[in-house]
């Protein structure tokens, strides 16, 4: 009963991390960037989702819908401003992961210096009770969360494969140049993916934030984890950053199960992190090949 | 053309390291006073509030005539946004550039830790809040000399706890959940649990977690099949107030013990989830020494001290006991008043008396309030407890 908790305790740390990573791979996959401005846009869209519940007294779902819109058009505008004029002229990758570590760092500090570094107590608009089957427990809000992470997934199929934009999407992913040519605007679509994006850090934003707390930090940590998860599973692909982030969940909550306890924890993570590179370089599930920063 | 250009250049930057080498006054008919506080970091809810009772103090000081026959203290303020560099950065700019006579610092072991050995060197006394011990003593027998602490220290508080568990409440089976990246946490954990066992409790789990976690479900879940009685934390606000709220949802009711970091406002942010935590503190709010200072935050700053009002007494006492050296050391020079603070004695200050040990610049008999969340409301169970020793 007592590993079978803490088993569950890592499934649903890992749908926490498998929500952060599968909105960060989003970018990754079509752009063959780490957009480090996921976090801002995390952090942002929690203060919105929060804003609207305590002050304005929305209950979950329209709070949800505040904080999506409000961090899908951040990332848009993020695009817009830091990104658009490399990619028009055609800049090294290298450019974009460095321009969105600035984009993350400005933004949290506008947050800083506007809101203050208080952490925020959501009021309780999703039910707080946990679930309980027999002597295990199960919290709503990580129910929620996989719950939350699933239909993403499931969308993000749907529009990937079933719409007119998702055949643009996917021919962008595979080569910009030759889908321009095609007639797709691609200006369009990139907005388009941004949008997904910053919509998914608006889903992480509100969850997490419901779960933890909203604080400057938040989209910081979040990314944090996200990343090396999404590392874990392979960068470029969205299942293995479901994959990755039930790994490193499994993998740290195992470690502080064990006599070694939590100390051990960023030690035995990053080792085996190490080791997996060495052995495999892409990452469980990545695809090899093509320039990424 | 280019070399008069050049030339100008030249003079234009001779002039202005002249000229702002010379900005800085020494003296005159002011006392120059530096702050350093968290005004925009993970602890800002605690530091504005610390904070904003120096501010008061100042004025409420200057008000009455200010210090040494007339002359008006100057505070100059900077936020360390709860880092240890920006910490450092506020003391050297303080000392170099801003001339102050000495500094009211922060109550963050870890940037204590750090900014201890760079007084040394830079020689202006620094008053915190800190209570790891290993910001006072470096080693057996040695003290920092520039770095005095006005509140009972780690050690002091947890063994305060520690004893009134076992003696007051008959608790005998704890666990511990702490965090190992915080110095003030650590500091906490290790002393409690020492005196605990030496008195012949038992200290089921010793539980780290690190910096950031914020799901404590597996350390709980571990935790909750040695069966403690009651469960330590020692961490800041938003870490303990997520463990209580955690522990109810698995099932966990037994009682918290907690630290400093559950006054005020702990019940507020954590709900019901913390009914029934006991922690130690130097000044509880509905402590009725707390009334007045509480009406004068709220009328000055419009507002309730967020921080909670064990904050605005140590802000206050702060510059309370830095004002009586100041006044005995008869100028407003930092060796002086350095000897001034470590021979500070029964100093009159809104908590208490103060006493500084001149051994270890801790203060002695510093006793401090035991209080309990009762439905929300902050209960005192003994407003002058010292630990018991055997």
């Amino acid at each position: 009963m007592y590993i079978l908790q803490q088993f569950i305790n890592a499934l649903t740390t890992g749908g926490v991390y498998a929500l952060i990573a599968v909105g960060f791979a989003i970018i990754y996959n079509i752009l063959r960037f780490s957009n480090w401005s996921y976090g801002a846009t995390i952090t942002v869209s929690s203060y919105a989702g929060y804003y609207v519940a305590s002050q304005l007294h929305f209950s979950f779902l329209p709070s949800l819908l505040v904080a999506m819109s409000t961090g899908g058009v951040l990332a848009v505008l993020i695009e817009l401003v830091a990104f658009r004029r490399i990619r028009k002229q055609k800049g090294p990758l290298i450019y974009f992961f460095v321009t969105s570590v600035s984009v993350s760092t400005g933004v949290q500090f506008l947050v800083l210096a506007t809101i203050g570094g208080y952490f925020y107590n959501w009021p309780q608009i999703i039910p707080g009770e946990a679930l309980h089957i027999g002597s295990l427990t199960v919290s709503t809000m990580n129910v929620l969360m996989g719950g939350a992470c699933l239909m993403a997934l499931l969308v993000l199929n749907f529009v990937l494969f079933r719409t007119r934009m998702g055949m643009a999407v996917r021919a962008a992913a595979c080569d910009l140049g030759v889908a321009a040519l095609m007639g797709v605007n691609i200006d369009q679509v990139i907005s388009f993916i941004f949008f997904v994006s910053g919509a998914m850090a608006g889903l992480v934003g509100t969850l997490v934030g419901i779960a933890y707390t909203t604080y400057p930090q938040l989209g910081l940590e979040s990314m944090i984890k996200g990343f090396v998860a999404a590392i874990i599973g392979g960068l470029g692909s969205i299942s293995g950053a479901v994959l990755g982030s039930m790994l490193l969940a499994l993998v740290e909550t195992a470690v502080i199960t064990s006599p070694l306890g939590a100390s051990a924890t960023p030690v035995v993570t990053f080792v085996l992190l190490l080791i997996l590179l060495f052995v495999r370089p892409t990452g469980i599930l990545g695809k090899s090949g093509s320039e990424k920063a | 053309m280019k070399s008069r250009y050049l030339s100008l250049l030249v003079v234009v930057a001779i002039l202005a390291t002249v000229l702002t080498g010379c900005k800085s006054d020494t003296g005159g008919n002011e006392i120059r006073i530096g702050a350093i506080q968290d005004h925009s970091g993970a602890t800002a809810t605690w530091g504005v509030t610390h904070n904003n009772a120096i501010i008061q103090a100042v004025e409420d000081l200057n008000e009455q005539g200010g210090l040494l026959k007339g002359k008006k203290i100057k505070l100059i303020q900077y936020d360390f946004k709860c880092k240890v560099e920006e910490a450092l950065t506020a003391y050297s700019r303080l000392v170099d550039q801003d001339k102050v006579v000495a500094v009211l610092g922060p109550a963050h072991s870890g940037v204590m830790m750090a900014m201890a050995p760079v007084a040394e060197d830079k020689k202006v006394p620094i008053i915190s809040g800190a209570m790891d011990e290993r910001s006072l003593i470096p080693g057996p027998g040695q003290v920092y000399k520039y770095h005095f602490l006005n509140q009972p220290s780690a050690y002091q508080q947890a063994e305060a706890i520690a004893s009134y568990a076992l003696f007051e409440m008959g608790i005998t089976k704890v666990a511990i959940l702490y965090n190992q990246g915080n110095p003030y946490a650590v500091s906490l954990a290790a002393p409690f649990a020492e005196y605990f066992m030496r008195h012949g409790g038992t200290v089921v789990a010793n539980e780290p977690f690190q910096p950031g976690t914020k799901d404590f479900r597996p350390q709980l879940t571990k935790i909750k099949q040695l069966n403690p009685e009651a469960i330590h934390v020692t961490n800041y606000l938003q870490e303990n107030a997520l463990i209580a709220q955690q522990m109810r949802e698995l099932g966990m009711d037994m009682r918290i013990l907690g630290n400093n970091a559950c006054n005020q406002p702990f019940a507020e942010v954590a709900g019901e989830a913390v009914d029934g935590t006991v922690y130690p503190i130097t000044m509880s709010p509905n402590d009725p020494r707390a009334q007045e200072p509480f009406a004068a935050y709220k009328e000055r700053f419009g507002e309730e001290p967020k921080g909670g009002i064990h904050n605005v007494f140590t802000g206050h006492d702060n510059l309370m006991l830095l004002a009586d050296a100041i006044e005995r050391a008869g100028k407003a020079d930092p060796e002086a008043i350095r000897d001034a603070l470590e021979s500070s004695t029964d100093v009159d200050t809104w908590t208490c008396k103060v006493t500084i040990d001149a051994a270890t610049h801790m203060p002695i008999g510093f006793p401090l309030t035991i209080v309990e969340i009762q439905d929300g409301e902050y209960v005192i169970l003994d407003d002058a407890y010292l630990p018991v020793y055997e």
